[in-house]
């Protein structure tokens, strides 16, 4: 800071006489000189920063927010040197910028009266631009004193005159000493605001610099390529995007980046074609079509090719259901049965050639790439193809970390449909310690529901209900998000209504599981729940109703839920009663035109079920076909729906299934809750035999 | 905020080859803008589909030679091709400007050697429908641009704009800036300065950014060498109004150097060009300033009527000596 010598008394004085005339400029002139000045120092100062505009452009269009706001602060940086150097240059050259020479103002030496020396006005011109800085509170300084000097003037002891005697004015004392205080306190408070504010960009920057050396490809796949182990070289990167899509590891738009990237790159032209018809399959038929085109276009001896062909021929079969849909629910079952029945057999064909015992055309596993095996086996899996082949297949699949988890799942389902429940039950608990946090979580709700939906009758809640859904309860993780799961939270809603039927539990347990309901359906049912357990009973059960009778709710597990839940209101009635008997028809028939009626398999049984009970045979024998495809393995179930249809007087039918229930080996013992009678395998064998109405 | 006041615009008698010029820009503008709006239309809806400029982005990115581009274009070239669906969507704005790229892309066989052809048909068809339109386009007809250069297209572009405000502003400053150089320089003088402003204007946009596949249109060029004219003389005083603040003392009329049109007017298109990614302003800016430079160059060839000043100065005095520190 430059002082000026205290004892220099006389010369201040000298300085004041030859200012004879002038007087402090007012704010206002300074001001508008200024704004006067910005018009020629504005084009300058942009033309300075050109570079750095381009940068921050450039920087803005890469996304680069570090880059952008660096250059802008070197561009800001150079700007307020050329505020420096034009203040410095006029003041030092004629003591007044052109703005302040138009206003008739100058600034002077207050020792000499005289302009300042270059270096007073270098000084002057820096504090000038550090006050801009902290957002111009400094300048309120020219009411803080009679001279009106603020905080650089001061520092450089310069003042600025008016030469125009009309329009000079000292600020009175009051307002000298408010003002005094005031931009004191506001310079500082603003100078801490400024200084914390660029704390905390600086620490963003240091993140986003950082973030810039992350890749741009899929990370999961990234991650994945590493810790592959294959028997050949290092996979492709498009075959194990493949092969993570297949097993629901990667999304959808993870598959296009790694698809994209192998054809624009030429990385697996093949596998990135068929990658790409696989997005848009079922979404456009047309481009999926061009896509899988493509791939037998390239080989068309390949893996890919044959895959390729079996897609295109499910779909021309999907586009023949879609066509074949007369709005009948038979019609549209039975096509859909056989679009699944041809399909899958075309599929079970290829799967065979992928595992070791496949017999002709079996191949060795390991020359089997990992995406095609798991395509296989997803695609096995969703159209439910044979168990056995879903089995072997995840047995000779490598078991590779990102992909584990699948496994463990398929081969559970497929024990479970293949009626191995215990085995099912010991591949979940086996293996769920080692499988990720989320897909413990889905498996175990996945295995809850089995055991809360297929338990044997009167034991819905026993001991191996509490130890799956214990296992989901454990599993689940609130602040990940697995508690808004809806799968969580039906099999949950029932753990829980099971506690409060043993005494261990209250309502209030229901009250915490519908905090986590997201969906308004989901509320919904928790709200129906609550009333039917309490005193409203009837308000819960026309809640339910509304809910159940949802429309387009397809999708919607708690709709399906309702749905189930109103079948089990009215099995628990007499079957005298009318009401009850009548509504159990309208919910067979919403099951029935439900699009996909054959995935609400729960429903069905708790219908088929209700309908045994209350022996309306035929209709129950219907309901039964329909189930059959999905539990082909329950011998039991089977045998219930063979007696019904044999009590329908659909002796061949029923003989038709007895025989695939001999097929797959008698059971030992036969549970058919009926009305009348407990059939035993007695029965079954009359049934088989019997060609005459019971 | 300053503003060269001129005297105003000066009427038919007083400028009659500016007034003329504007009627011409207003007559082609009005007799191309049915097909203007149409094509315009045409192409917006092409270009709002998000896969065509995808595929135009991953297109560029695969064909570039990315030695010969700036850091901005390699580094979007690379991440269109890792999967980034922005810098697809950049580089294929940026791709449509860049000279006969989707001509060749057309004309090459790149099907079946690289990239998705699946993308690359459909693109393909979208591409030629976007030519086609091009062709009859008002702005590709009578503009300039690449494969577009014919003689008399370097005047047809001066009266040629790409929109309602384009045109408005453009005929604002022509008519402020126009009438002043017709009235103190003569109608030669207006004459000469604008139309060969627009042609120096043309050469050097095509010297320093290049023809792009964006034709080139506007009488920016011809307006810049009008303003540079009228800032040549730096002795000359020219009548400005002002607004500093809002208090009364602080805005009016002030008589002030020629030169200062310098900063205002010319300095931010050197500045816009200094500061523009290559290919990606919409601006011409080197047009501005090729405009310009023959607009200085204009001064040596036609000297001022100080007669006019005389004039300029009565018509003007009237507001000036409202503000008295100001001197004349």
């Amino acid at each position: 800071m430059v002082l000026g010598n205290p004892f220099e008394q006389s010369s201040r004085e000298k300085a004041e006489r030859s200012a004879q005339g002038e007087g402090a400029a007012l704010p206002f002139d300074r001001l508008a000189a200024h704004v006067a000045d910005l018009v020629l120092l504005v084009p300058i100062m942009a033309l300075a920063m050109a570079p750095f505009r381009r940068a921050v452009m450039e920087a803005r269009l890469l996304d680069n927010s570090f880059d952008s706001d660096w250059a802008l602060l070197q561009g800001f940086i150079v700007a307020c040197a050329v505020g420096v150097v034009w203040e410095t240059f006029f003041v030092a050259m004629w003591g007044a910028s052109p703005g302040r020479a138009i206003f008739g103002l100058r600034v002077v030496d207050i020792w000499t009266g005289t302009k300042p020396r270059i270096f007073h006005a270098f000084l002057r011109g820096l504090t000038w631009w550090g006050s801009v800085l902290v957002l111009g509170a400094p300048f309120f300084g020219v009411y803080g004193n009679l001279k009106r000097r603020p905080l650089h003037d001061r520092v450089a002891d310069t003042e600025v005159r008016s030469r125009n005697t009309r329009r000079q004015s000292a600020p009175p004392q009051l307002t000298e000493l408010a003002f005094g205080s005031l931009f004191t306190t506001g310079a500082v408070f603003f100078a801490s605001l400024v200084i914390s504010s660029q704390v905390v960009v600086l620490k963003n920057h240091a993140k986003m610099a950082d973030a810039k050396d992350q890749p741009r490809l899929c990370v999961a796949v990234s991650n994945a390529v590493e810790k592959w182990e294959t028997h050949d070289a290092k996979p492709s990167r498009i075959s194990v995007a493949l092969a993570l899509s297949a097993a629901g590891s990667v999304d959808s738009r993870c598959l296009e980046v790694e698809a994209d990237y192998a054809l624009w790159n030429d990385h697996g032209r093949l596998l990135g074609y068929l990658a790409k018809g696989l997005i848009h399959y079922g979404q456009d038929a047309d481009e999926s079509d061009q896509y899988f085109a493509k791939v037998c276009d390239l080989e068309p001896d390949s893996d890919s090719c044959r895959i390729v062909g079996w897609y295109r021929e499910l779909s021309e079969k999907m586009e023949e259901t879609v066509e074949g849909d007369s709005g009948e629910w038979v019609a549209t079952v039975t096509i859909d049965s056989s679009v699944s029945g041809d399909s899958v057999d075309a599929l079970e064909k290829i799967a065979r050639t992928l595992v070791p015992s496949g017999g002709r055309g079996g191949r060795v596993a390991s020359t089997t790439p990992e995406w095609m095996r798991l395509l296989v086996l997803r695609d096995l899996f969703v159209h439910k193809g044979d168990p056995r082949l879903i089995l072997q297949l995840t047995e000779s699949a490598a078991k590779h970390e990102a992909i584990g988890a699948k496994l463990v799942e398929y081969r559970a389902r497929a024990l479970w449909r293949l009626d191995r429940k215990q085995e099912a039950k010991a591949a979940v608990y086996s293996s769920v310690d080692a499988l990720p946090r989320r897909q413990r979580a889905v498996i175990s709700s996945w295995l809850c529901s089995r055991e809360l939906y297929e338990s044997t009758p009167g034991d819905s809640c026993g001991t191996d209900v509490r130890r799956a859904c214990g296992l989901m309860e454990n599993s689940a993780d609130e602040e990940s998000g697995d508690f808004a799961m809806p799968s969580f939270l039906v099999a949950s809603l029932r753990t829980a209504e099971c506690r409060m039927d043993s005494g261990r539990g209250t309502v209030n347990a229901l009250n915490a599981l519908a905090k986590h309901a997201e969906d308004p359906s989901g509320r919904e049912l928790f709200e129906s729940v609550k009333m039917l357990r309490t005193r409203d009973h009837a308000k819960g059960l026309k809640k339910l109703r509304e809910l159940a009778a949802t429309e387009n709710a397809d999708e919607d597990l708690f709709v399906t839920e309702a749905n189930i839940r109103l079948v089990e209101e009215m099995a628990k009635r007499p079957t005298t009663d009318r009401d009850a008997t009548l509504e159990l028809m309208q919910l067979r028939e919403r099951w029935f035109t439900a699009s996909r009626a054959r995935r609400y398999a729960d429903w069905g049984r708790a219908l088929f079920g209700a309908l045994l009970k209350r022996e309306e045979w035929s209709k129950a024998t219907e309901v039964g076909v329909l189930l059959g495809g999905e539990y082909d393995s329950d011998r039991n179930l089977q045998g219930r729906i063979a007696v019904a249809a044999w009590k329908a007087g659909k002796m061949k039918l029923a003989g038709e299934l007895i025989d695939s229930i001999e097929k797959s080996r008698f059971p030992a013992s036969l549970e058919v809750e009926t009305a009348e009678s407990q059939p035993d395998l007695q029965l079954l064998e009359r049934i088989r035999k019997s060609g005459r109405k019971p | 905020m300053i503003f060269p006041l001129l005297r105003g615009l000066m009427w038919f008698h007083r400028a009659p080859f500016t007034w003329l010029l504007v009627a011409l820009n207003v007559a082609v503008f009005a007799w191309t803008f049915p097909a203007y709006r149409t094509a315009d239309a045409a192409i917006e809806n092409i270009l709002d589909d998000d896969s065509f400029i995808e595929t135009n982005g991953l297109l560029f990115a695969a064909s570039v030679d990315r030695g010969r581009e700036p850091t901005s274009v390699r580094e979007l070239a690379e991440r269109s091709l890792e999967g980034s669906e922005d810098a697809r969507m950049l580089l294929g704005h940026l791709a449509l400007r860049r000279a006969d790229f989707m001509k060749s892309m057309m004309k090459h066989a790149v099907v079946d050697g690289f990239g998705d052809v699946v993308m690359i048909d459909r693109w393909k068809e979208s591409a030629s429908k976007l030519l086609r339109i091009q062709n009859v386009h008002p702005s590709y007809r009578l503009g300039l641009s690449v494969g577009r250069t014919a003689p008399w297209r370097w005047l047809t572009y001066q009266v040629t704009h790409s929109g309602l405000m384009h045109l408005f502003w453009n005929m604002i400053f022509l008519l402020l800036f126009g009438t002043f150089v017709e009235h103190s320089r003569g109608s030669l003088a207006a004459g000469m300065t604008t139309w060969l402003g627009g042609i120096g204007g043309a050469v050097a946009y095509t010297a320093l950014s290049g023809l792009s596949a964006s034709p080139l249109v506007g009488a920016s060029a011809a307006v810049s060498a009008l303003i540079a004219l009228s800032a040549s003389n730096t002795s000359r005083r020219l009548p400005f109004v002002y607004w500093l603040l809002p208090f009364r003392g602080y805005y009016g009329v002030a008589w002030l150097p020629a030169w200062v049109l310098i900063p205002a007017f010319v300095l931010p298109d050197l500045s816009g060009w200094l500061s523009a990614q290559p290919g990606l302003s919409a601006v011409a800016y080197t047009a501005h300033i090729g405009g310009a430079v023959v607009g200085f160059a204009m001064s040596r060839v036609f000297r001022e009527r100080p007669e006019a000043f005389v004039e300029l100065a009565q018509g003007a005095t009237g507001a000036a000596a409202s503000t008295s520190r100001f001197a004349a």
